[in-house]
């Protein structure tokens, strides 16, 4: 699997500047091990420059539907979202994320991620960029 | 979401399978996978927004590369020998920009309206009332006569359908009295009190979703 917002795939030759792009259910990830997991995502090998220093804030958030079961959260998936978070890289924090989490995904279970790539401080366009992201399964939580 | 800024939002679906699977016990997984990023400028970006190419209003609008569309209506950037709007109007300015929706799914549309105080002779802004800025579609693109529909995502959301350009107008309410010096707005997306926003999103703000439908010319490039 390879991510490709370059605008291979579409008339859009890729994300505007000075936005912020939601771009929801981008990826599912299941757990089909054997026992529950920590997933992490590292983006600190993805960034987004304009050329100038500033750089892109980039989330991958987990989408959990609001079933109330959260304290303290009702309301909108975002709410549900901003509880249970989200892995972001060395930009700008954007979305909902606070702080980089891992969400522990129990066997079977399966969740879907959201991207958020926030432009607003950019001072130039037309740039592009290659780079990877890790996803990280562990017994542990390493964040 | 930072409403400070031009924002576009472009919710797109992009199934994808499991990042990371197995088939048995696992004590850890860690895989990279590649990703390709572009930031285009407004013209040619996901969603697409730009001047309405060579029709008349279309010079009310400019495109910076780098920081987007924004609307002058002061009368100084244009081959017009008006300077701005009369006061106690209402000036209605059709197909000033183009929208195009060039990601993978239908999207609605909206912008939110400007109240902008208005700088008197000694260059105090708001002494003497203010101007209405909202960013309006026809329900028919091609017949003026139809309903006007403010876009602002609370009267009415534009439909921008996968694909196709909607054309985008401007009216402007000067109605309060007062004696107007120069109207001046920096609706770019810089930054500060004048700058407006745009939501591009999977749902409708409003009750009120409005498709138009084409402009005529149904397409056009910007300038």
């Amino acid at each position: 699997m390879s991510f490709d917002f370059d605008g291979a795939n579409t008339d859009g030759d890729g994300f505007n500047p000075n936005s912020v792009t939601v771009i929801e259910d981008l990826i599912e990830v299941q757990n089909q091990g054997t026992q529950s997991a920590y997933l992490g995502v590292d983006l600190s090998d993805l960034t987004i420059s304009d050329g100038s220093g500033n750089e892109a804030g980039i989330e991958l958030a987990a989408s959990i539907p609001d079933d109330g079961s959260t304290t303290g959260q009702t309301g909108s998936a975002d709410d549900e979202l901003a509880a249970n978070i989200a892995f972001q890289g060395s930009g700008n924090a954007v979305g909902n994320a606070t702080s980089p989490s891992s969400y522990e995904l129990d066997v079977g279970e399966a969740v879907h991620l959201d991207l958020t790539v926030d432009t607003t401080n950019f001072d130039n366009s037309d740039v592009s960029t290659t780079g990877t992201v890790a996803f990280i399964a562990d017994q542990t939580s390493s964040l | 979401m930072d409403r400070r800024q031009l924002l576009a939002g472009l919710a797109a679906l992009a199934a994808g399978g499991g990042a990371a699977t197995g088939t048995g016990a696992f004590t850890s997984v860690n895989a990279d996978r590649d990703v390709a990023v572009e930031v285009a400028d407004d013209a040619s970006a996901y969603l697409q927004i730009f001047p309405s190419g060579s029709q008349p209003n279309a010079q009310f609008a400019s495109q910076d590369p780098d920081e987007g569309v924004f609307f002058d209506f002061n009368g100084s950037p244009q081959d017009v020998d008006g300077v701005g709007s009369g006061q106690s109007s209402v000036y209605e300015f059709r197909d000033v920009v183009r929208v195009e929706n060039a990601g993978t799914q239908n999207a609605f549309i909206s912008i939110d309206s400007l109240t902008i105080d208005l700088t008197d002779d000694d260059g105090s802004p708001g002494d003497e009332g203010s101007a209405l800025v909202e960013f309006y579609v026809h329900e028919t693109a091609e017949d003026p006569s139809t309903d006007l529909q403010v876009i602002d995502g609370s009267n009415a959301d534009l439909v921008a359908p996968v694909g196709e350009q909607r054309a985008i107008g401007v009216r402007i309410d000067t109605n309060e009295e007062g004696t107007y010096g120069d109207i001046e707005a920096d609706v770019s997306a810089n930054g500060g009190s004048d700058t407006t926003t745009l939501v591009a999103d999977q749902t409708a703000s409003s009750n009120n979703a409005i498709d138009p439908g084409l402009p005529n010319p149904n397409s056009v490039s910007p300038p």
